[in-house]
C-alpha cells in the first residue's frame, strides 16, 4: 500500500528559526522526496531582514501566517504536520485546549528545541502540549519524560512523544584529526556574554596574542559574532567588544587578526577552533574541526554561563586548562559523549516515522521505533 | 527580569527621571557605577583573586618561554 505524501509546514520567524527550518527541510526531503514541504513565516514575531530571507529562501517561496492563518494551518486539515523550533504563544494556546487537540484532521505539531539550551526548563514546559517533542542531549529527553509527559491511560497513549535530536546536531561525519593539521588557521570564537568582565576579555586577547607569537606560520583569528555597531538591540548585548579592547593592547602580533566572517567561512580553513561558552563548539565538532573549550579565564566565578557549559561538555574531553590551550594540546571528543549529544543522520526519516504513528488510528498507536543506526552511534 | 522591570511603572519612572535635566546626570552615573564589573562582590573575592593570579602567572610563564625560544 502506498502512503500519501505528507504535507508539512515548517514555521520560522527569525534567523535561528529560519536556519532550523531550512536544515529540517533538506533532511525531510532526503528522507522522503514526495513529501511536500511548505515554509511558513509567522508574521506576529517576524524579525528578518531582506538579506537573511534572500540568503536562506532565494526563491521567495513561503507562506505568511498571521494568528488566524496559523490556527487554520493547525485545524484546517491542509497539513499533516507543523514542524517548528519555537512554540509560539498562540500555537501553545491552541494546543492547550482539549477540543483542539482531539479534533480529527488536525495537523500534528512536532517541536524541536531552539538550539543548545543552557537552561532548558522553560523550553521543555512550552513544548508539553505538542504531539511530539525532539530534545537533546539524551539526559534532557529523560528529564522531559519524567516531568512533562502525560502517562498513558486506557483511552490515550502517553503524550507527547519524545524524540532525540536536532538538525544542527547530527552525528559528525568526519572524525577530528588527532594532531594539529599542518596547514590552516586558529580561530577563537567569541561570545557576547562570556567572559563577562573587561579584564577577563583582555586576558583572552593576550592569550590569543601569545598563541600567535608562538605560531608565526599561522594566523590566529578572533571571530566576532558581529561588528560593534551591529546587534545593538540584541538580547545578548556585548558590553566589552574585542575591537575596542584590542586598541588597549599595544603590541599585538601581526598574525593576530579580527574577523566578522560567517561560521562556514571560518570553518573552511580552521585547523583548530577555540571557544569559551560559545555554542560554536557544536558547529566545529559537527564539521570535524579539532576543538578546545576553555573555561578557566579570569573572573570565571562571575560568569553564569560557565557552570552550564561545564555541565553540558563534561566528559566530552574538550574542556582544557590554560596550559593545554597555550600549547594547543587538544583531544578528540569522547564517542560516548558525542552519541549522547548528537543524533543519527536519519533524523528526517525518524520525524516522518513519528508522524505516521501519530496519524495512525488511536488504537494502533505504539511508540515509534527508530531504525537501527551504526554501532558507533549507539551507546 | 530586566525586561519586566523596564516595562513596570517603576521602571518607566526611573527611565523618565534619567532624562531629567537636574537628576538625570547623577542617576545615569549611578547606573554606570552599578553596571561596572567591580559592582559584583565576587569580583573582589579571595578565591577569584587567587584564580586570576594563577591564570596570569601561567600566561606569563608561557610568554617568557616563547621569548626564550625566539
Amino acid at each position: 500500500m502506498t502512503r500519501r505524501a505528507p504535507r508539512i509546514l515548517l514555521l520560522f520567524s527569525d534567523d535561528s528559526t529560519l536556519i532550523f527550518a531550512t536544515r529540517m527541510r533538506s533532511l525531510l526531503r532526503d528522507a522522503d522526496a514526495p513529501a511536500e514541504i511548505v515554509m511558513g513565516a509567522y508574521l506576529p514575531e517576524t524579525a528578518l531582514s531582506d538579506r537573511q530571507l534572500r540568503q536562506f529562501i532565494p526563491d521567495g517561496r513561503y507562506e505568511i501566517l498571521d494568528k488566524p492563518a496559523l490556527a487554520e494551518a493547525l485545524m484546517g486539515g491542509r497539513y499533516a504536520a507543523i514542524v517548528t523550533s519555537r512554540v509560539y504563544g498562540h500555537l501553545d494556546f491552541l494546543l492547550s485546549k482539549a477540543l483542539n487537540r482531539q479534533k480529527a484532521g488536525r495537523a500534528r505539531v512536532i517541536a524541536f528545541l531552539g538550539g543548545l539550551d543552557f537552561f532548558p526548563h522553560r523550553g521543555m514546559r512550552n513544548r508539553r502540549n505538542c504531539d511530539a517533542v525532539y530534545l537533546f542531549p539524551r539526559s534532557t529527553c529523560d528529564r522531559f519524560r519524567n516531568t512533562e509527559v502525560r502517562p498513558a491511560t486506557p483511552e490515550l497513549a502517553a503524550w507527547p512523544h519524545v524524540g532525540f535530536g536536532h538538525p544542527a546536531f547530527l552525528y559528525p561525519r568526519k572524525t577530528p584529526a588527532a594532531s594539529l593539521p599542518e596547514t590552516g588557521d586558529i580561530y577563537f570564537f567569541t561570545q557576547a556574554l562570556s567572559p563577562s568582565t573587561a579584564r577577563a576579555r583582555l586576558h583572552m586577547l593576550r592569550v590569543m596574542a601569545a598563541i600567535a607569537r608562538r605560531n608565526p606560520d599561522r594566523t590566529v583569528w578572533i571571530k566576532l559574532r558581529h561588528l560593534p555597531d551591529e546587534n545593538t538591540r540584541h538580547l545578548h548585548r556585548e558590553r566589552h567588544d574585542y575591537p575596542s579592547l584590542a586598541e588597549q593592547v599595544p603590541d599585538l602580533p601581526a598574525n593576530l587578526k579580527l574577523t566578522a566572517c560567517t561560521m562556514d567561512q571560518a570553518m573552511r580553513n580552521a585547523a583548530l577552533g577555540i571557544t569559551c561558552t560559545s555554542t560554536a563548539a557544536i558547529d566545529l565538532l559537527r564539521e570535524g574541526v579539532p576543538t578546545i573549550i576553555h573555561l578557566d579565564y579570569l573572573d570565571r566565578a562571575l560568569d553564569p554561563l560557565v557552570a552550564p557549559m561545564q555541565r553540558l561538555f563534561e566528559h566530552s574531553n574538550l574542556i582544557r586548562p590554560l596550559e593545554d590551550l597555550l600549547h594547543l594540546r587538544f583531544a578528540p571528543p569522547d564517542p560516548g559523549w558525542l552519541s549522547r549529544m548528537f543524533c543519527p543522520p536519519d533524523l528526517g526519516a525518524d520525524v516522518l516515522r513519528v508522524l505516521d504513528t501519530l496519524n495512525a488510528p488511536a488504537r494502533r498507536q505504539t511508540a515509534p521505533r527508530r531504525k537501527k543506526t551504526p554501532a558507533a552511534m549507539q551507546l | 527580569m530586566i525586561k519586566n522591570l523596564k516595562n513596570s511603572f517603576l521602571g518607566r519612572r526611573i527611565h523618565r527621571l534619567s532624562r531629567d535635566p537636574l537628576f538625570g546626570a547623577p542617576l545615569r552615573a549611578l547606573a554606570r557605577l552599578l553596571r561596572h564589573d567591580g559592582a559584583n562582590p565576587a569580583y573582589w573575592s579571595r578565591a577569584n583573586r587567587h584564580h586570576n593570579r594563577a591564570q596570569r602567572a601561567a600566561l606569563a610563564r608561557f610568554e617568557a618561554d616563547t621569548g626564550n625560544q625566539s
